[in-house]
């Protein structure tokens, strides 16, 4: 699979998530890193397809709540954090999907169930990164495919 | 997810008497067997019993083969559209969707006029 | 017939089936049409901007309408004042057009689609037809009479607005379980509990 195929999977995918069920106009902003202050919302997910691989998703904490609050159509002040987290979850759901959908169209794939990822995932290079600024926050995907 | 699918069924003007959730096939099918239900909405991933074996099971019965099932999944490949639609499905939604193309899909289900 | 211009950043209702509501130059605005067929009741508004936040607070009173986040709630609070019920409410929308901006680097009119979007849902309110989008001015009209909606786009001819997605005109929505196999489930008893009931899912 080809890296800038890959990326531009991801990038489409994020754009048409936010914007179909978050109703954010991401625009073309690449948004940069969660800052080093910040513990964003973390989710992870792993997929099974040709290949398998992972998905994990940050996003600042105001701009989770403020996405969870658009999605949920409540009050931001209503929400508990699960629900954040759950959102957030969903999201990553979404994206991978998304992405998947768009680069694996020749076979099955399946999604595992997203789950919130404590701590900071570990780095790695060669992980396809997407982001997006959402005015009041970062959120970031990094997309893994395993070698077979 | 499910919030947001009961969100607009509701806006939508439909007038949602009940509405029964479950995590998976089998807990679906168990709430099915004992309560009357007019729509069906599942995802093709899940823990458990996935979609297509609960499509298969709905399909094997001679009573819940008639309820009217629409997927909603954020697999968007044409390979699983034909195979849940194969299955029984009468609908599909790919996410992520627009609170206004699932209504559109819920309004053919149903077979309510539009225009 | 009683023409009620609608201008720019400005809101107006109507009651009376002689009434028609218009508004003229919809570019990167967006004009809500609202309309109510139980009540006859109807709506336009014409903004600008999707969000009022972006105006220092000093500013921001006096021009409600001339946001998305302020104007369609005022929009809608001010139809159910008038008798209009929020399930029945019927919703076009025209403009979001991208105007002297060819690199979309303001892209007003795709943040305003945006912002329109992200208020009705958190609204309960679904749309019911839209002309959006391009390079192109926008003008809309909505007979309170017949809750029909004509749009003209640039020079061109004008055309009704459909309604789609949405039960015939001036009938209360039902559940539509008129499929023949339903019969076979629980027989007719059954179907007709079902739609006395409600819909369950």
């Amino acid at each position: 699979m080809v890296d800038g195929e890959a990326r531009a999977a991801l990038a489409a995918a994020l754009e048409s998530v936010l914007e179909r069920m978050f109703f954010i106009d991401t625009g073309s902003a690449a948004g940069s890193e969660v800052p080093d202050g910040e513990v964003p919302v973390r989710a992870r997910l792993t997929f099974e397809g040709d290949p398998p691989g992972w998905l994990t998703l940050e996003v600042s904490p105001p701009a989770a709540r403020s996405i969870a609050a658009d999605f949920l159509a409540v009050d931001e002040a209503s929400l508990s954090a699960g629900q954040v987290e759950e959102v957030v979850c969903e999201l990553a759901n979404m994206i991978c999907g998304a992405a998947l959908s768009r680069l694996e169209s020749d076979s099955n794939f399946r999604l595992g169930a997203p789950g919130v990822l404590e701590g900071r995932p570990a780095p790695d290079a060669a992980a396809i990164v997407g982001s997006a600024d959402l005015g009041n926050g970062i959120l970031m995907a990094r997309l893994k495919f395993q070698a077979t | 997810m499910r919030a947001f699918v009961r969100r607009v069924i509701e806006v939508s003007g439909f007038e949602l008497s009940s509405c029964f959730e479950a995590g998976h096939g089998g807990e679906a099918l168990a709430i099915l067997r004992r309560e009357w239900v007019d729509l069906v909405l599942t995802d093709v991933n899940m823990p458990g019993m996935d979609g297509e074996e609960f499509l298969r099971r709905l399909e094997a019965d001679e009573l819940l083969r008639a309820l009217p099932v629409v997927v909603v999944s954020t697999d968007a490949t044409a390979q699983r559209m034909q195979k849940m639609l194969s299955l029984g499905a009468r609908g599909y939604v790919t996410k992520p969707f627009s609170p206004e193309s699932l209504r559109a899909e819920l309004e053919r289900t149903l077979g309510v006029p539009c225009g | 017939m009683s023409v009620i211009v609608v201008g720019i950043a400005d809101c107006r209702i109507a009651t009376e089936p002689g009434d028609v509501l218009v508004t003229y130059g919809l570019g990167s605005c967006i004009g809500l049409a609202a309309y109510d067929p139980g009540a006859t009741v109807g709506g336009l508004l014409h903004f600008m901007l999707p969000d009022s936040a972006l105006l220092e607070a000093e500013h921001r009173t006096g021009t409600p309408f001339k946001f998305a986040d302020t104007g369609i709630p005022l929009l809608l609070e001010r139809m159910s004042r008038a008798g209009a019920q929020k399930r029945r409410l019927l919703v076009r929308i025209a403009g979001a057009a991208q105007m002297m901006d060819p690199g979309g680097v303001f892209d007003i009119g795709r943040r305003n689609h945006q912002a329109l979007r992200r208020v009705l849902w958190k609204a309960g309110v679904l749309v019911h037809g839209e002309a959006v989008g391009g390079a192109i001015s926008r003008s809309v009209r909505l007979e309170i009479g017949t809750g029909r909606m004509w749009l003209r786009e640039a020079a061109g001819p004008e055309l009704e607005m459909p309604l789609v997605g949405v039960a015939r005109r001036g009938e209360e929505r039902t559940n539509g379980l008129s499929r023949p196999d339903r019969g076979r489930l629980a027989g007719d008893a059954g179907l007709r509990a079902a739609c006395d009931r409600g819909l369950r899912v």
